[in-house]
């Protein structure tokens, strides 16, 4: 599927549209301007995550999902090898075991793909990174000091995450902010300027504000409602919303009824600013952002005949 | 000094209703146990009432403070400038509000591992105890399951029921920071209250214990003569 961007001029204001402002992010052979808007697809090497329980667990089954979200019009996918909730211990030689084999069939099967890997461990995030993936997605925000030195030394993105005061896979419990856009502002900004001081390519790290993560319902609709704050900090943003509990919690609906949910927030998000969607649906997260990205001036129309024949 | 009542009430946010959105009606029954504990505890006609909750830092207070929830996201009442408690001890002071208490109140934070102060309040006063048991009774619960949790909180159930002020002394602070009970300095300081009288407790109910989220929540009120 095709992810073109036309800068065209818009003939009301004279503004060339796709001049939004905004770092450059580099992730493997890709370039994602500040106009463009990019699906990370969730491809879980784990057999008990939330939502899909299993269905792309083992190598075979990853690759294949990896084949489909592709198609779909992914240009990043974020493997996973330990579910975010409490649960069995899944040591580091655990989830290289179910990791890396995705990761080494994805680099060969899709050299332009760009390969993220959630972990918080940087002995995994070396090893990946070796076997070609591009990107460290620390979803626990930070843990081990030592990941930013791996994503530097192997030139790697980094996504910065804002989990609050939470370890990894523990659930939040009556977590209070005074304010919790300025503190995960602050917080994600800290982050990013850590990992530029330890080496990181600064055009390589975006920031997402983890929405659940150490966080109520009514925190990570703020974190939603105030995107701005957190576009404004220079750095590109990333939103990992998908069917998540807010949504849950706005409609009481369970993960397999969160779908228009989700649409809308990422609607919501892209339209202030945040440039890539952590997404289960693919297809369904693709339409909505070319829609938005159509609707502010930054896409084509694939087809342009209506009235015009 | 003399106090002469105690309520037990939990301390989960969601017992608010505007915290709770629209699923407060679902632990109506919860909500109304609770202010039918601290109804009770007043009924015993104190002069003042003092309220304990779990805080993460100590602190003490009197008079008149101010509490919301805005740092669970609620949207914040109108400004007002007078100091504002912890969260934990505004739980206690809008089920006051809710039995329409408009008597002094004092405020006390109680950190586990420290001793709050053995010092009460001057006159006959009440007691709203806010506290919770284990934060670890199912796989859903905010700190998973803990096998041990459930015969942890039936303990503490046991002694709020019966008005086992020893029961309550001797709980192992270690094993209660492990089930991630939040609760026991709060009891314990109950515990020292009532020996330093030397009264006899009559429970007064209701008595309930439930933990539909997987965190042990106990109503109970004792009557001290």
């Amino acid at each position: 599927m095709p992810a073109l961007y036309h800068a065209g001029v818009d003939p009301s204001t004279g503004d060339e549209a796709g001049t939004r402002t905004g770092r450059v992010l580099r992730w493997g052979r890709r370039t994602f301007t500040p106009d463009h808007l990019a699906v990370m697809a969730i491809v879980n090497a784990t057999p008990d995550s939330f939502y899909d329980r299993g269905r792309t667990f083992g190598v075979d089954a990853a690759l294949h999902r990896i084949d489909e979200v592709v198609s779909e019009g992914a240009e990043i996918v974020d493997i996973g090898g330990i579910k975010a909730a409490p649960g069995g211990e899944v040591n580091a030689e655990d989830e290289l075991a179910r990791v890396l084999p995705v990761v080494e069939g994805a680099r060969r099967r899709h050299p332009d793909l760009v390969i993220s890997v959630d972990t918080w461990r940087s002995a995994v995030a070396d090893v990946v990174c070796r076997a070609g993936a591009d990107v460290i997605n620390d979803a626990w925000g930070g843990v081990d000091p030592d990941l930013v030195a791996v994503a530097a030394r192997h030139d790697a993105g980094l996504v910065c995450t804002h989990v609050g005061r939470q370890s990894p896979r523990t659930r939040p419990h009556r977590v209070w902010y005074d304010d919790v856009v300025a503190e995960a502002t602050a917080y994600l900004v800290g982050l990013a300027e850590t990992a530029v001081a330890a080496g990181v390519r600064a055009d390589g790290i975006v920031i997402d504000p983890a929405h659940d993560f150490g966080k109520n319902s009514r925190h990570s609709l703020l974190l939603t409602r105030h995107t701005p704050a957190l576009v404004d900090t220079g750095w590109p943003v990333l939103m990992a919303m998908s069917r998540k509990d807010f949504i849950g919690e706005v409609l009481d609906l369970p993960p397999d009824e969160r779908l228009e949910g989700t649409l809308s927030a990422t609607a919501v998000a892209a339209w202030l600013g945040a440039r890539i969607f952590r997404a289960h649906d693919v297809t369904a997260t693709w339409r909505v952002l070319s829609v938005v990205a159509a609707i502010r001036g930054d896409r084509d129309l694939a087809v342009g005949r209506r009235a015009l024949a | 000094m003399s106090c002469c009542s105690i309520a037990f009430v939990p301390a989960a946010p969601l017992l608010i209703p505007s915290v709770a959105g629209g699923s407060a009606d679902r632990d109506a029954e919860l909500r109304a146990a609770a202010v039918a504990a601290v109804r009770t505890a007043l009924a015993a006609a104190p002069d003042r009432v003092l309220v304990v909750a779990p805080t993460p830092v100590a602190y003490a207070g009197d008079g008149d403070l101010t509490w919301d929830f805005g740092g669970f996201g609620v949207e914040r009442r109108v400004v007002d400038r007078r100091p504002r408690l912890p969260w934990q001890l505004g739980v206690g002071a809008w089920l006051l509000d809710e039995c329409g208490w408009s008597g002094p109140r004092s405020w006390l934070g109680a950190v586990q591992g420290a001793e709050p102060p053995a010092e009460f309040p001057p006159g006959v006063f009440a007691v709203v105890a806010v506290g919770d048991g284990s934060a670890r009774r199912s796989e859903k619960a905010p700190g998973h399951l803990d096998p041990r949790a459930e015969a942890f909180d039936l303990r503490i159930a046991a002694a709020l029921r019966d008005g086992d002020v020893a029961a309550l002394a001797t709980v192992d602070a270690g094993l209660a920071t492990e089930v991630m009970c939040h609760g026991l300095p709060v009891w314990q300081w109950v515990s020292r209250l009532v020996d330093s009288q030397a009264a006899a407790i009559t429970a007064g109910g209701p008595t309930l214990h439930v933990a539909p989220y997987g965190v042990g929540y106990f109503v109970e009120s004792w009557l001290l003569d």
